[in-house]
């Protein structure tokens, strides 16, 4: 059994007029179906519209189907099973948009043991709790500054912490790097990296920076409430007209390696960062140099 | 920069008073604030003030700092004063020009309003410069749990609070960002005449709303996402506890009432509560 199984998905938005009748609807998602293993480092893209964040909320129980199902660990998600929702929560924490709006407490330490405090632990479970999280995050020597002297990267590692304390199975971040700048980002990027590398912790991320996704082990594409296109970076990146259609950048590398195999060059198909490309164009120089 | 500003008076030191549990800190300054009304008579007051001057030496917190909150009052207490002086209808008469008359009694009067005052205020804000605003919630929501009983959300309502807390600065700032950028598309905040200003402010107001609703509906589902549930025991990483000086601090405020209860009823009963006449 995989540990989010998501099958036939669809969610409808309702526009209502001032009687309240519905005078349209909307599918923001039309029939979803993937599967993801535990551990596993998904990206989903999708222009703006397509459906992800509608998605994410499904996963974390905020919104619920109105046809089809979800499986999480195992059991299937049902907007009556309370005991099911609140675990299901637990197990996967959410990490959204704007930092600001998503920090409860007045401290850093405040904030990150809200999740615990909302879980009933004693005291001295919900500080170890907490020293962890923050440890794990890098964050724990700010740990009685209040959040909003912290910069915007720094924020959402709060709120990872925050979710961490948890001790979720689960990640999802809804576009949790927008925000930031490029520094914040990377600090952010890496620091997920890190959670799932070591930690086990699957991990979601939504994102619309291509070089985010390139080393995930999978990536879905959405568009118009479906998923179009699932497959590694490698699968997915090489069909780039596909890619183009969707409202989708590809990875810079990738431009300018798909250049220079329009050129005649011969280049292989995962060239996704700087360094890569660099070897890339080191062989074909020593090639040329050897007088081909 | 504008998000450090601490909220409240919040004076951070390290002091006995600092440290004090926020329930013992708020029962205090309502028996003191009781025993401010209670008296009328010189000791009374000489009393309340030597009380207060021990705890404020013992909180840390410079004099001076204390005073600045008096400044915004000064308006207000010298008016009163003033009014006292001149309208109270007193008997023993010592100047009178017209209707006004100053008497004996109305500068008595005076006086006692003015320091009663001034003694409310340092008294009050004696807590609110020692205890930060989170622990301050914390005390409420402890000290009015038994309102819980009657179906008051005191919780919900403290848990309310303390975000607005966090929320004060970040909305601070939006503001001032709004009324740069409007002023930027040419509006104008300063001239005009008050009916006029406050229209002005129309345009702030409003994006500043949008923007307040979509933060709180935000806030909402990430604190829902982190298992958040309304009308649920939560636990806390720092519970209230009462520790031994607790206790101690209890037992000075009590005996400080009992004596100011007692003088009320002994001397004041024996008639030497004048101000002047005492
Ligand atoms: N609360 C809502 N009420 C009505 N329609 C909504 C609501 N939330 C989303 N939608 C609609 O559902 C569709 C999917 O929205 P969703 O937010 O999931 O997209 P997204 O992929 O996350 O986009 P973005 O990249 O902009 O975050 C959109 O067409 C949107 O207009
Ligand atoms: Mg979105």
């Amino acid at each position: 059994m995989p540990f989010i199984k998501v099958e036939n998905l669809v969610h409808k938005f309702f526009e209502r007029n001032n009687e309240g009748e519905i005078i349209d609807e909307k599918n923001a998602l039309d029939g979803v179906d993937f599967q993801i293993e535990a551990g596993q480092f998904i990206a989903i893209l999708g222009r703006n519209g397509s459906g992800k964040s509608t998605l994410a909320r499904h996963l974390n129980c905020l919104l619920f189907p109105h046809e089809g199902s979800i499986w999480i660990d195992g059991n299937e998600v049902k907007e009556e099973d309370d005991i099911n929702i609140w675990n299901n929560r637990k197990n996967i924490g959410m990490v959204f948009q704007n930092p600001d709006n998503q920090i409860i407490g007045t401290t850093v330490e405040e904030d990150t043991a809200f999740g615990p405090e909302n879980l009933e632990f004693s005291t001295e479970k919900i500080r170890d709790r907490v020293d962890n999280a923050l440890k794990m995050t890098g964050m724990y020597k700010k740990m009685n500054v209040s959040p909003n002297s912290l910069s915007g990267g720094q924020k959402q590692r709060v709120a990872i912490a925050g979710t961490l304390a948890m001790h979720p199975k689960c990640i999802v971040l809804d576009e949790a790097t927008a925000m930031l700048d490029p520094d914040g980002r990377k600090e952010l990027i890496s620091t997920v990296h890190r959670l799932n590398k070591e930690e086990g912790i699957t991990i979601i991320l939504i994102t619309h920076f291509m070089n985010e996704a390139v080393d995930a082990d999978r990536i879905f594409v959405m568009d118009n409430g479906m998923v179009t296109m699932m497959g590694t970076p490698k699968e997915v990146f090489s069909r780039s007209d596909e890619i183009k259609n969707l409202g989708l950048e590809m990875p810079v590398m990738m431009n300018v390696a798909i250049r220079l195999k329009n050129d005649g060059y011969e280049i292989p198909v995962d060239v996704f960062t700087i360094e890569k490309l660099a070897d890339v164009y080191e062989q074909l120089y020593r090639k040329h140099l050897n007088g081909e | 920069m504008l998000r450090d500003i601490t909220l409240g008076q919040y004076y951070i030191t390290e002091s006995k008073i600092h440290s004090l549990d926020p329930r013992v800190k708020l029962a205090g300054t309502m028996l003191y604030v009781i025993s401010l009304f209670l008296t009328d008579g010189l000791l009374g007051y000489l009393v309340g003030a030597i009380f207060l001057g021990i705890i404020i030496k013992i909180s840390k917190v410079p004099f001076k700092y204390m005073v600045r909150g008096l400044k915004a009052i000064i308006f207000i207490l010298i008016i009163t004063a003033a009014c006292n002086v001149l309208f109270y209808q007193g008997t023993t008469t010592i100047f009178r020009a017209g209707f006004v008359k100053v008497t004996v009694e109305g500068l008595e009067v005076a006086a006692a309003m003015s320091i009663r005052l001034v003694m409310l205020i340092l008294g009050t804000s004696i807590m609110t410069l020692t205890t930060s605003p989170n622990d301050l919630t914390d005390g409420l929501e402890k000290s009015l749990g038994f309102l819980e009983k009657m179906k008051v959300p005191v919780h919900e309502i403290a848990l309310m609070m303390s975000i607005a807390l966090r929320f004060i600065p970040i909305l601070v700032e939006e503001t001032n960002k709004i009324m740069k950028a409007q002023t930027s598309r040419g509006a104008d905040f300063t001239s005009g005449n008050l009916i006029q200003r406050v229209k002005n402010y129309i345009p702030i107001i409003v994006p500043l709303f949008i923007s307040a609703f979509h933060r709180a509906s935000d806030l909402a589902m990430a604190m829902e996402s982190r298992c958040y549930r309304t009308g649920r025991q939560r636990t806390k990483l720092y519970p209230l506890k009462y520790e031994k000086t607790d206790y101690k601090g209890y037992i000075v405020i009590i005996i400080y009432f009992i004596i100011m209860v007692g003088m009320k009823i002994t001397i004041e009963g024996l008639g030497v509560g004048g101000f002047f006449t005492m």
